[in-house]
């Protein structure tokens, strides 16, 4: 089992060296930043100093070295219109974004569980195909149509809800529903399977028969089990919600990392869209990595199933 | 907002010519004084202020705190290190500048109490305003604008005013209140361009105790103004307090804090239920939803922005835009009413010269092409596209909340008279990498004029001149035009040739094609607010906070 | 077969295909004296705009129908791109083990932790989303998938008996790998394939949203959900139709797709 962790976790430094490599290709192939920042009315001597200032002379292999040394250190470079370090632009606005990605959670799981619970019992039942026909519209419409439409009818039409901007617990329902329906989707699916598969087996029936109460069998034996495929997939949900949380936070207008992303995606500061994308990757390497490790505690025979 | 940043820039940046005036040298602004704005016709949707800042205020305690939702908070209050205009006006709140525009229009003294031009109009000679205190209590003397040319001239940033400051070819401080600016040449701008919005005078000693006097001040800034800085949170909000020891007109509002809502949606709703006193940019399909609102006022402010089309005739493959006929075509084959109406929903002014009607420089006579598809196609007949012609244009989304719409009723109106135009919408920084190669690749560009300094030669040169900043024309008949007006002593007379000049070269010519002068539409809580005066003509309303009267 | 969802995807196709035959009027034609006409039920609507006009005074049924046209072309030129690039180094990881294998799998690990929409957000911004941009951007992020469904498949049809005599028989490795190993493995390419189609119609929905999709004036369903946004307390209808095309579109593909793994491939019923 060491072996098998030691190799996660190389395979997880190799991942964020690559993601590193893509983003330092990318933010490098277009654009000179020196000819941004400038503008129109450049003069050369100038030119060529922002240029040295932003060592875009060196070779290229010497600069993704220094970038490499930086982005250990937590320098992820400077934003060029807000002038200050990007990675502080970044940690500034990810309150806003985790706020939105906790809350969306934590509503997915509130429907989620009970749904595919209560779906494996009453199995093949009306609730059952409710539970399916949510699950695949869920995973159907983009989530940026699930909130023009929850702005159109609930904030709108009924005028219920606030339409956006983040401000006191009623700011986060609409876009938490949004955002936490894809995910609830997945997680109601699995909670449903796996609940099936528990209540088939032999504890089970065994509890049963020795006259266990229906809601204790379910509730606590049955639910429990069935709980380590869920646990994980949430893992991996949490970190899919962060960088979904990017678009929905367009529609609400929730002044979060996607917001300013797609503002510097727009004005070109690639610092901090550099920033943007390692910080997302790093904390979705991160969830896999911890998700992998949980789930080999917890239950030593998945990680073949999961290979 | 990066583009009509880029525009105020060029704006400030445009050439000058040398200007040969024979100037008297009198205490008065002699040139800002007989370029005041002419009365306003009554097409104002508002009228102007009554107050000004100088009037002997009766002192009053600020109270209370005003929200104000804006596009943004910008990035910060440097005066010399600003990226974004619109936002970056906030900073003129904090600093001053020798000089200030009345609500009137007219340029009035503010750090300076007077200025003397030498005879021969080589130098100048400011009398400072003294008692003034930064607000760290530091005086405010004659070595604070000696550091700010200072500063300004060497600023690592692309400072916006920097070409300016290069017309002043030395600076010396007579005595502590006393300053002498050796000119290069006389240009009369001058008043004009030392107000707040180009020069606001930042603290020697405490710029230079600063760990980084380059960077610090965009977040801890110390000026003289009106409002005090309390404290930035770049693109959440930003909270400025009333100077209490100011020595103009005090304000009556203690707090301001200004919330970055770039969604119009969400800054309108957040009006309604409250949470904002006073927002901005109420985009045009939400007028008739803020009008309905109870408690709440809205105002259609008239400003200076013209939103103009730019035909590219630098470019010697653009045939078909080197042809008047055919930019002529362009303007009767668009229906400008109807998007007046449709899209703007009567927020904007169907625009015929480049300058805005009420500022200087505007010419009432030139009549905008009316919606005429059939002229617009005999003149394309005319010029050989009866069979059609295939443009490509570029334009930036920034420039208002409906650019996109605009430019597809554009699209189709054109589309109607057998122009096939397509727009590309790119971003504030690509677009200004087409500025230095004269939009090579393109037909036509979208940008937002805004006369931000009283002198329309600049707006004149800057536009259609081949060495004017944002021309996309190389055009040299055009240029013989323009060259000799700024040489006119006489200022009437120069007025006069400008207009002239405009009447031709717009009318005519079709050099630009102005479509529409948008009003600035602002919201207010009136049971917060009981008197909101607005200055006219400008779009940056944070000088108008001076004088809100709170309930 | 499913019925519903295997007609809306023939509609659909059929829709993209003959867009200009079926669409009541040209998609980028429109009057602004007509703007924001709501759908022909509604009051003041009419039958000449089925479902409304938009801000521009464009009929919204004949955009959503040349939607169609984007999203599924989109979809039928990147989706081959993305097997062609993960197949091929699926199959070479799996036949040929090593170095190759560790190498390309850690490539594709790599590559599946990164949060897809994220990246290709900064592709489209950054090199700019033309039709053919975003067909390479949708295969960049893709291709992982294809790489690890078809490795493992490889890694199990290797060792089957057949192949070991087509080896002994003297066949050469691309003979093998193109004539036996592909025909075993291709049924769970295009069951994942067909399970992608619905991804990628929501990916270009999702940057057509942000505005670095496809530009304008071309209809795409996302950027029809971006126009709308202004208008969106308004004119309802601007926001439900393109946005109720894609959700119908995407769930009738899943649904096919699911049919299809069920009869091509239940041991991917996992997945």
């Amino acid at each position: 089992m060491q072996r098998y962790l030691l190799g996660r976790l190389v395979q997880s430094i190799f991942t964020i060296l690559f993601v590193l490599l893509v983003v330092f290709v990318i933010v490098r192939l277009k654009g000179d930043p020196a000819a941004v920042m400038l503008g129109e009315n450049r003069d050369p001597e100038t030119y060529a100093a922002v240029r040295r200032s932003l060592h875009l002379d060196d070779p290229i292999h010497v600069q993704f070295g220094a970038f490499l040394g930086k982005v250990f250190r937590g320098d992820l470079g400077y934003s060029w219109y807000q002038r200050r370090p990007a990675l502080e632009v970044m940690l500034e606005r990810f309150p806003a974004t985790l706020q939105l990605a906790g809350a969306a959670f934590f509503f997915s799981l509130l429907l989620a569980i009970p749904l595919g619970v209560v779906a494996a019992i009453k199995r093949d039942t009306i609730y059952d195909r409710g539970l399916k026909i949510f699950a695949l519209l869920g995973q159907a419409m983009p989530t940026f149509w699930v909130g023009l439409l929850l702005i159109v009818f609930v904030a709108g039409y009924l005028g219920l809800l606030p339409a956006g901007g983040r401000g006191g617990p009623s700011h986060l329902i609409l876009p938490a529903i949004a955002l936490g329906w894809f995910p609830a989707a997945a997680i109601a699916r699995l909670t449903r399977s796996a609940m099936l598969d528990v209540l088939d087996s032999d504890f089970i029936k065994m509890a049963r028969v020795k006259g266990v109460p229906e809601q204790m069998v379910i509730w606590k034996h049955a639910v429990k089990n069935a709980a380590i495929p869920v646990v994980t997939l949430m893992g991996l949900q949490i970190a899919g919600l962060l960088s979904g949380a990017v678009v929905t936070e367009q529609v609400f207008a929730w002044p979060g990392v996607g917001w300013i992303t797609i503002q510097s995606i727009f004005g070109r500061d690639f610092p901090v869209v550099q920033a943007a994308v390692i910080l997302l990757a790093a904390i979705h390497i991160a969830a896999n990595l911890v998700v992998d490790i949980v789930y080999v505690y917890l239950d030593p025979r998945v990680r073949y199933l999961r290979r | 907002m990066r583009k009509s940043y880029r525009k105020m820039l060029g704006l400030a940046l445009a050439p000058t010519l040398a200007v040969l005036v024979a100037c008297g040298g009198g205490a008065a602004a002699p040139t800002a004084t007989r370029l005041a704005p002419q009365p306003s016709p009554t097409t104002a949707p508002r009228a102007t202020a009554a107050a000004t800042p100088t009037s002997a205020p009766a002192r009053v305690v600020p109270t209370g705190q005003l929200n104000v939702g804006m596009r943004g908070t910008g990035v910060g209050l440097d005066p010399h290190f600003q990226a974004q205009c619109h936002y970056a006006t906030w900073y003129t709140r904090i600093f001053e500048g020798l000089t200030n525009r009345a609500p009137s229009g007219k340029i009035e003294p503010a750090l300076a109490t007077s200025w003397d031009f030498a005879p021969d109009g080589k130098s100048v000679t400011w009398k400072l305003r003294k008692g003034v205190k930064f607000h760290n209590g530091d005086d405010f003397t004659a070595s604070d604008v000696l550091w700010t040319i200072e500063r300004g001239r060497t600023h690592p940033s692309p400072y916006l005013y920097r070409t300016q400051l290069d017309r002043v070819s030395k600076t010396t401080a007579v005595d502590d209140y006393t300053v002498r600016m050796d000119l290069g040449a006389y240009f009369f701008e001058l008043p004009d361009g030392w107000m707040d919005v180009f020069f606001g005078m930042v603290p020697e000693k405490y710029t230079k105790s600063l760990a980084n006097p380059w960077n610090d001040l965009q977040r801890q800034p110390v000026g003289t103004g009106p409002y005090k800085f309390v404290e930035l949170k770049t693109n959440d909000y930003f909270t400025i307090e009333a100077n209490e020891s100011y020595w103009g007109m005090v304000s009556k509002v203690k707090t301001f804090k200004t919330v970055s809502v770039p969604d119009a949606t969400t800054r309108v709703t957040m009006l309604k239920t409250g949470q904002m006193d006073i927002v901005e940019y109420v985009p045009p399909q939400m007028l008739d939803d803020v009008k309905k609102m109870p408690n709440v006022t809205l105002e259609l402010i008239k400003a200076l922005d013209t939103l103009i089309l730019m035909p590219v005739t630098a470019q010697p493959a653009n045939l078909a835009m080197k042809d008047k006929r055919v930019r002529q075509a362009l303007w009767y084959a668009q229906d400008v009413d109807t998007m007046v109406d449709k899209l703007w929903r009567g927020s904007a002014i169907k625009a015929n010269d480049l300058i805005a009607p009420g500022f200087v420089g505007h010419n009432d006579k030139i009549t905008p092409h009316p919606y005429d598809p059939a002229k617009a196609k005999k003149l394309l007949a005319e010029a050989g596209f009866a069979g059609g012609l295939k443009l490509r244009g570029a334009y930036s989304s920034g420039t208002t909340a409906i650019t996109d719409e605009w430019m597809e009723a554009t699209r189709l109106y054109w589309a109607d008279v057998g122009i096939d135009m397509k727009w590309e919408k790119l971003e504030g920084a690509a677009m200004s990498e087409l500025t230095p190669r004269k939009y090579q690749g393109y037909d036509m560009y979208v940008s937002n004029s805004r006369n931000i300094g009283y002198d329309p030669i600049r707006d004149l040169t800057f536009w259609i001149h081949s060495k004017g900043g944002q021309s996309s024309h190389a055009n040299p008949e055009w240029d013989k035009m323009i060259d000799p007006i700024s040489l006119i002593p006489d200022p009437a007379a120069r007025l006069k040739a400008i207009v002239d000049a405009y009447a031709v070269l717009v009318g005519e010519e079709v050099s630009v094609l102005p479509v529409f002068h948008p009003l600035y539409t602002v919201a207010y809580r009136n049971d917060k607010i009981k008197e909101f005066p607005m200055t006219q003509g400008w779009s940056v309303y944070p000088r108008n906070l001076n004088y809100i009267v709170p309930r | 077969m499913p019925l519903i969802p295997a007609t809306i995807i023939a509609v659909m196709l059929f829709f993209a295909a003959f867009a200009p035959v079926v669409a009541p009027s040209p998609p980028n034609k429109g009057s602004l004296k007509e703007a924001l006409r709501p759908p022909a039920w509604s009051q003041g609507g009419s039958w000449r705009y089925p479902l409304g006009t938009d801000y521009a005074g464009r009929d919204i049924l004949s955009r959503v129908i040349y939607g169609a046209r984007v999203s599924l072309s989109l979809a039928a030129l990147s989706i081959p791109m993305g097997v062609l690039l993960g197949v091929s180094l699926g199959v070479v990881a799996g036949y040929f083990g090593g170095w190759a294998d560790i190498f390309i799998m850690r490539l594709v690990d790599a590559a599946l932790s990164m949060p897809g929409i994220l990246l290709a957000m900064v592709l489209a911004g950054v090199f700019g989303a033309s039709f053919l941009n975003l067909v390479i951007i949708i295969a960049m992020v893709s291709w992982p998938g294809y790489a690890r469904i078809s490795r493992g498949e490889t890694l199990s049809v290797r060792e089957r008996d057949f192949v070991g005599l087509a080896r002994v028989a003297g066949c050469s490795t691309p003979h093998i790998l193109v004539r036996h190993i592909l025909p075993n493995i291709i049924n769970s390419i295009v069951v994942l394939a067909t399970l992608m189609v619905g991804s990628v119609i929501l990916l270009e929905a999702a940057l057509s949203f942000l505005g670095i999709g496809i530009r304008p004036p071309t209809p795409t369903w996302g950027g029809m959900l971006n126009e709308a946004r202004g208008y969106i307390t308004k004119a309802w209808w601007l926001a439900v139709f393109p946005g109720a095309a894609i959700a119908v579109t995407v769930l009738s593909i899943n649904l096919f797709g699911d049919w299809l793994r069920d009869r091509l491939d239940p041991k991917l019923r996992q997945v």
